[in-house]
């Protein structure tokens, strides 16, 4: 049975995890492709991506080529984990974007637009349902990271629910303004990312922001960044 | 409450601290076969996840060769990773030490 972890339990094993591993040398990038020969552009890390035990969720890390334009990943991002959720048939919706610096830091939260990952859209409610009793067991190298990563979207559950309502009027309102149906707009390449949300890691565990509180930003979509 | 509190932020100073030392790590290669890197977005999707039915088809998902604990049906044919019964005797095994 899932069970509700408080916000600061959350961020208290996100931060003990991501310590233990500081204190080897390593970053959380290690665990993806730590152990790897190459690390290239593209690929996956994990090759085939990791599901959690209860299959619900899956995710992988990868890096875009730093000099293309399509679409580029933004400054100071070394790579991205896509996180995303699972039917039961297997189908996959894009939760979000995860962007980490080269020291394993995250940088922002983002969502993107369906032609970026082919997803299975889903409705921010829906989505985001549950997100507080998230559960991302798995075993062998990458459990600890993918534990760390439940503990930050219970810690940022709030954050990501707010983002992905906001992708979705931003998504109701560009085709509103390009008299556009919603496939249409799903697939317009001049959009690679509907709405993404900057974070201060570690130190929001302190600050601990009350999203609710933060103003609204205008429903448009963000220029072509990133996936 | 005030004690979590302290208990956070001495997390956050050691972390912050720590990460100072961690190595920056290298920036992505282009990859060995080009076609995917000269235009990645000539795919539909280039960010798409791997298309798997289940966790078991994933083998980087942990140990490949563990699988899930199960009973055995007598036919372990389907079953790459099993291992091979023996009686424990030197004969089955050539590289057994001698008993004196």
């Amino acid at each position: 049975m899932a069970t509700i972890i408080s916000r600061e339990n959350a961020a208290s094993a996100a931060l003990g995890r991501q310590l233990r591993l500081a204190r080897q040398g390593r970053s959380l990038l290690y665990p993806f492709i730590g152990r790897s020969r190459r690390f290239e552009i593209w690929q996956h890390y994990p090759r085939h991506d990791a599901i959690n035990d209860s299959g619900r969720w899956q995710f992988y890390f990868h890096a875009h080529d730093p000099g293309a334009s399509d679409p580029a990943p933004p400054n100071q991002e070394h790579g991205h984990i896509h996180l995303f959720r699972r039917d039961a048939q297997g189908r996959l919706s894009h939760l979000t974007g995860l962007s980490l610096d080269s020291r394993g830091i995250p940088l922002r939260w983002f969502a993107s637009n369906q032609w970026v990952t082919g997803e299975r859209w889903m409705e921010a409610a829906p989505l985001t349902r549950n997100l507080q009793t998230i559960e991302l067991n798995l075993r062998g190298p990458l459990a600890g990271a993918a534990l760390w990563l439940a503990d930050m979207v219970r810690f940022y559950a709030e954050d990501l629910r707010q983002m992905l309502q906001e992708r979705d009027e931003a998504l109701a309102h560009y085709c509103t303004r390009h008299r556009l149906n919603r496939q249409q707009a799903w697939a317009d390449r001049r959009v690679a990312v509907w709405r993404s949300k900057s974070i201060h890691w570690p130190q929001d565990a302190l600050l601990r922001p009350d999203p609710a509180s933060h103003s609204p930003s205008s429903p448009s979509p963000q220029p072509r960044s990133s996936s | 409450m005030k004690n979590s509190r302290k208990h956070l932020s001495s997390l956050v100073s050691a972390l912050a601290m720590s990460l100072l030392t961690v190595p920056v790590t290298p920036l992505a290669l282009a990859a060995d076969a080009p076609a995917k890197t000269a235009a990645p977005c000539a795919a539909a999707n280039p960010c798409a996840a791997t298309k798997r039915r289940s966790r078991s088809d994933n083998p980087c998902a942990g140990n490949p060769c563990a699988g899930s604990r199960k009973r055995s049906t007598g036919d372990e044919s389907n079953n790459p990773c099993a291992g091979k019964p023996r009686r424990r005797n030197s004969g089955d095994n050539p590289c057994a030490g001698k008993t004196r």
